[in-house]
């Protein structure tokens, strides 16, 4: 009877095993459907003049945040002549945004089919003037820097709000991510999904 | 004879103008883009907005608040054309919107007012949202800028639907549920 009772007993917490992975938080992450070609590129980025220096040193610290990952393709390097992949300027918008990603090479992949970016370049754009009142706040722009650079990477946005749905991501948009609590990005689910891209 | 030839050096001059200017603003890419490229095809990109938290900041980074209904694109462009750029300019593509003042909350705009947004016709960006003429909304916008035009506070979040009776539908943003009707918007002033 005790033996009946033990086997129900593991029965049902096996089963609250299964429900709860089932109920724990899924990949957030979404493929822009574009990424540098090869498994492991190497990708280089240059200043232009227009650039100052929070915004330099903000992008260069989003930057090392994707190289410290250690299981992650992709290195960004900076360059000062010569070939680059991505040109960073710094502008002032009157469109509200803090800063974009825009690919200067045409793309015919999709989240469910990712190809490379034909020419191999991009634009990251700062907008100075910061709608959002961001000023020189050092982590918030290495914060917005490392969003851009998940963009290059082949990540697109995956909510907009600190709660819900979780897991972590640095490519929330619509929301201060950097003040959610959750510690320095890039966070595991952005670097899985850089490794399924790649 | 020689017209062909002043006009086909004149030409040649130019390109090579063109092509030395190109130069020297910036370094080679790693690969050059291809020119393959179909002409038609919308420029892709990604934007990070900060919305703003309330209603109050909503309002103190606003110039003018109203509600209107949008009658129509009267313009394309660059940002460039409509603002004034940095040093090496704005390539964004834009559009201006018409829209027909129905009450003014705050700012000094007439009857109808012009509002610069993205061009959703030659970009592909999540950070816009369609928007049907004929619709009825309530703009939070700065300006005017250049050639008289504004635009909105925190892209999607400063142009807000109306739903059916006065209520506020909020398009993106940390302000949902907090307004229950078009009243409210007298705190923002």
């Amino acid at each position: 009877m005790s033996r009946r009772l033990l086997a129900s007993l593991a029965s049902i917490g096996l089963a609250m095993t299964f429900l709860v992975a089932a109920e724990s938080p899924a990949a957030a992450y979404v493929k822009l459907g574009c990424k540098f070609s090869g498994t492991n590129p190497t990708i280089n980025y240059y200043f232009e003049f227009t650039v100052g220096s929070a915004r330099k040193t903000a992008t260069i610290n989003g930057a090392s945040r994707w190289n410290a990952q250690s299981v992650l393709p992709g290195n960004f390097v900076q360059v000062t002549s010569g070939g680059y992949n991505i040109y960073i300027k710094e502008w002032s918008s009157v469109l509200t945004y803090e800063a974009q990603w825009a690919p200067t090479s045409a793309c015919t992949g999709t989240a469910s089919s990712v190809k490379a970016w034909t020419g191999g370049t991009g634009e990251l754009r700062w907008n100075s003037p910061s709608p959002g009142g961001l000023g020189g706040n050092a982590t918030a722009l290495r914060a917005i820097a490392t969003h851009e650079f998940g963009h290059a990477l082949g990540l697109a946005h995956t909510g907009t709000s600190c709660g819900t749905p979780p897991p972590a991501s640095v490519m929330r948009t619509n929301v201060a991510f950097w003040t959610c609590g959750w510690g320095t990005e890039p966070y595991a689910d952005d670097v899985a999904g850089v490794n399924a891209i790649y | 004879m020689r017209t062909k030839a002043h006009v086909a050096s004149a030409a040649l001059f130019a390109a090579s103008t063109l092509l030395l200017a190109g130069c020297a603003q910036s370094p080679d890419p790693a690969t050059s883009t291809s020119p393959l490229a179909p002409p038609s095809a919308k420029q892709q990109v990604e934007m990070f907005v900060l919305p703003k938290a309330t209603l109050k900041e909503m309002g103190q980074a606003s110039d003018a608040i109203l509600i209107g209904r949008f009658t129509g694109v009267i313009q394309r462009g660059s940002e460039s054309d409509f603002a004034d750029s940095g040093p090496t300019g704005q390539g964004v593509p834009v559009a201006v919107w018409d829209f027909e003042v129905e009450r003014v909350v705050k700012g000094g705009v007439g009857s109808h007012v012009s509002v610069l947004r993205l061009d959703l016709d030659r970009i592909e960006t999540d950070a816009q949202g369609p928007t049907p003429v004929g619709e009825r909304v309530v703009l939070f916008l700065t300006g005017p800028h250049k050639g008289e035009v504004y635009s909105v506070v925190a892209l999607d979040q400063g142009m807000v639907e109306l739903g059916s009776g006065e209520q506020l539908l909020w398009r993106a943003g940390g302000l949902g549920g907090r307004l229950p009707d078009v009243d409210a918007l007298g705190k923002a002033t």
